[in-house]
């Protein structure tokens, strides 16, 4: 009886949920439990209705990008699996031989030497010195990658180590530039990119932390590292922005490295001088809007575009820019237009080139996608302004964008509270160039207070960059402050996390 | 909560209680699995968006502490990516596999814990309603329900978020929690006979 009682109360509960029945209609079919059934469907009923406890934009934000920089990982890694496994075994080699640095035993002593002589003939053979001058994208880069633990290793005095380190931190560094410049970084390489760029960070981190190191060469060593963590954040947007390759795992007889003349003739990428090029970061949060949208009037889209950029606003219809006011300016009175948003397009301007040019090559290949120098701005395409004087009524969201080749972005703007003010919505990009979107404010003022601008994109609208900005409390100011862009940084989710508190 | 949720409430939480255990989904996650399997991100980043508010909620509702609960939804899914390649589709949704995971984290957490950690209900996370009226009844009935939550067990609690809040249906509240479907259904009642005494006393004293 008592089975077929809880039979009967989870039928009830189905069509309470389904919304097949209600409760009355639920004790109507069943009158002989209906005294029994009434409270506990009344319970759940209450139970369905009540509200519940919703998780923080930026916590959401925050597991989605770790979530979708793990899955790419994993991706990447299974696809260079012979390429991990080489170099693991590389490093189990060069972990093997540490016992030959315990106090000098004549046993020992031979087998040190035997390994040297074995190693020499080796490097004489001439596959370490091939595999020296491989790039990331050859089968041989294992090889040097274990050839440099071993001129590591055998690199004794604390100084010298420390030099070496981050020369070959340098010059990973140059290359992984290089490929990217030359668009060779596709999801595969680039996951290889971003896992020497880690290893890079981790090795300088551990030769700044040796003793007995000059301060010239922890400055260096400091630097180095900024850079590698740089890269590897540019790295990380690449491996984002480059679309998910279909699996198509190389069958399994497959020889792991093969050495054809082609690949040991091929030539070590030439190193041109690389352009300055903001670096844009992957800050840990993204605050994920709360749907449906709900921007504040239509953006302006305003493309200044070079050679063959195309961007390819969506929804958006034909406009023109209304006139600037200079920051000079502002007043008391808001120096910016109430949020009517008739949508407007700046005269393109050309961009100064930025592409160094590359060697000629039998099919030119586009270089990697960069989307950098997020910044908010008092005009279409200005420069950076990180606070805006009070009364401000519309802000420009910019940020410039490099060789692109149909990878979409958008822009978002969060309040105080996390809420979406402003979102472009995803717009497909070509070439380079510089993007502007302008943000109304709602209600014709952005309150005080501190705001997020989010660049996101990719084929699952990851964050790209973010910066934060602010608008000033009490009585307008005639210019605004200009301030280097924020750069978002490791630390970015404490700081959302602080802000939103 | 879940399809009688007030209209203020987010479309896309809907949707993830919605798309848990909803008959007809199961083909889709089929299909999703099995592009999770092959690493791909936009699968991964579907199966995110919709699930994470859901798992969230668990976890959250269990361990009552939001910061322990951003970190084990957000660990959960970092497990599913790890034991994706060893699932085997079955039928039973996404949804009842992450919280299946997401209930084993929990657990793991309580025996670190060595007991549970109940702390004060956090404001912040009250619902928000336009209507200051609203927003009063709905905190009212918010406290009641989580008091009333905790008169129950730990298991009953976990069948009345997954049956209640997340929509599962029997079957696969006792997939989650690896006991027979007989024995969920005793529970269910156990723990709606209990929240019933306690919320009638709460609305006999009250004078509703």
């Amino acid at each position: 009886m008592k089975r077929d009682f809880e039979s009967i109360l989870d039928e009830c509960l189905q069509q309470l949920h389904s919304g097949q029945a209600d409760v009355e209609t639920c004790l109507a079919r069943y009158p002989e439990q209906a005294a029994a059934l009434r409270p506990l469907l009344q319970t759940a009923s209450r139970l369905r209705a009540a509200p519940v406890p919703r998780p923080s934009p930026a916590a959401k934000a925050a597991g989605r990008q770790q979530l979708l920089l793990a899955v790419a990982r994993r991706r990447q890694a299974q696809a260079q699996a012979p390429f991990a496994s080489l170099r693991s075994r590389g490093q189990e080699l060069a972990a093997s031989l540490s016992w030959l640095l315990s106090p000098p035993k004549p046993a020992r002593a031979l087998v040190w030497a035997v390994a040297i002589l074995l190693l020499l003939v080796v490097s004489g053979a001439g596959v370490v010195g091939v595999a020296a001058r491989s790039s990331l994208d050859s089968p041989l880069y294992p090889v040097r990658l274990v050839s440099e633990q071993v001129q590591l290793f055998l690199t004794i005095d604390a100084e010298a180590k420390a030099r070496l380190q981050v020369n070959l931190a340098q010059q990973h560094l140059a290359e992984i530039e290089t490929l990217r410049q030359q668009g060779r970084l596709d999801s595969g390489v680039a996951g290889r990119a971003e896992a020497l760029l880690a290893d890079q960070e981790r090795a300088l981190q551990q030769a700044k932390a040796i003793s007995g190191v000059s301060a010239d060469v922890q400055e260096e060593i400091q630097a180095v590292l900024e850079a590698v963590r740089n890269e590897r954040q540019t790295v990380q947007q690449v491996m984002l922005l480059t679309p998910t390759p279909r699996p198509t795992l190389p069958p399994k007889d497959k020889p792991t490295v093969t050495l054809t003349p082609s690949e040991v003739a091929k030539p070590l990428p030439s190193s041109t001088p690389k352009p300055a090029q903001p670096t844009a970061t992957l800050p840990p949060v993204e605050p994920t809007p709360t749907p449906p949208w709900a921007p504040f009037g239509v953006p302006t889209v305003v493309t200044r575009p070079t050679g063959q950029a195309d961007v390819t606003p969506t929804s958006i219809p034909p406009a023109t820019l209304p006139p600037t006011p200079p920051p000079s300016a502002a007043t008391a009175t808001p120096p910016f237009a109430p949020p009517t948003m008739a949508p407007t397009v700046s005269p393109p301007t050309p961009l100064p080139p930025t592409a160094t040019p590359l060697p000629p090559t039998a099919t030119p290949v586009p270089a990697n996608p960069v989307a950098s120098n997020l910044r908010m701005s008092s005009s279409a395409g200005g420069g950076a302004v990180g606070s805006f004087p009070a009364g401000t009524g519309m802000a420009y969201a910019v940020f410039d964008y490099s060789n692109f080749t149909g990878q979409k972005l958008g822009v978002r703007v969060h309040d105080a509270q996390g809420n979406v003010i402003f979102n472009s919505g995803s717009q497909t990009y070509q070439g380079s160039g510089t993007q502007s979107f302008a943000v109304a404010a709602p209600g014709g003022a952005f309150p005080a207070g501190r705001y997020l601008t989010v660049l996101y994109g990719g084929e699952f609208a990851g964050t790209i960059t973010s910066t934060f900005w602010q608008v000033e409390a009490g009585p307008p100011t005639p210019t605004p402050t200009p301030t280097p862009t924020p750069r978002a940084h490791g630390g970015g989710l404490w700081i959302w996390w602080v802000w939103s508190c | 909560m879940s399809e009688k949720a007030s209209p203020g409430q987010d479309d896309k939480f809907s949707h993830a209680l919605l798309s848990a255990g909803v008959a007809g989904e199961n083909l889709s996650d089929g299909e999703l699995i099995r592009r999770a399997q092959a690493y791909d991100s936009a699968a991964f980043a579907e199966i995110y968006d919709c699930h994470y508010e859901g798992v969230y909620t668990y976890v959250y509702c269990r361990v009552n502490n939001t910061h322990v609960a951003e970190d084990l939804a957000a660990e959960a899914f970092l497990r599913a990516l790890e034991g994706i390649g060893s699932f085997q589709f079955r039928g039973v949704p996404i949804a009842a596999w992450l919280y299946r995971i997401a209930g084993n984290l929990v657990n793991d957490y309580f025996r670190v814990q060595a007991r549970q950690d109940v702390v004060p209900l956090q404001d912040e996370l009250l619902p928000t309603a336009s209507n200051p009226s609203d927003i009063v009844e709905r905190q009212f009935t918010y406290r009641r329900l989580q008091e009333s939550l905790h008169e129950l067990t730990d298991e009953q609690r976990q069948v009345v978020l997954l049956r209640f809040v997340q929509g599962l249906d029997i079957k696969d509240i006792a997939y989650v929690m690896g006991k027979p479907e007989g024995a969920i259904k005793s529970l269910q009642h156990r723990a709606l006979s209990t929240m019933g005494r306690y919320l009638g006393k709460d609305s006999d004293e009250a004078g509703l």
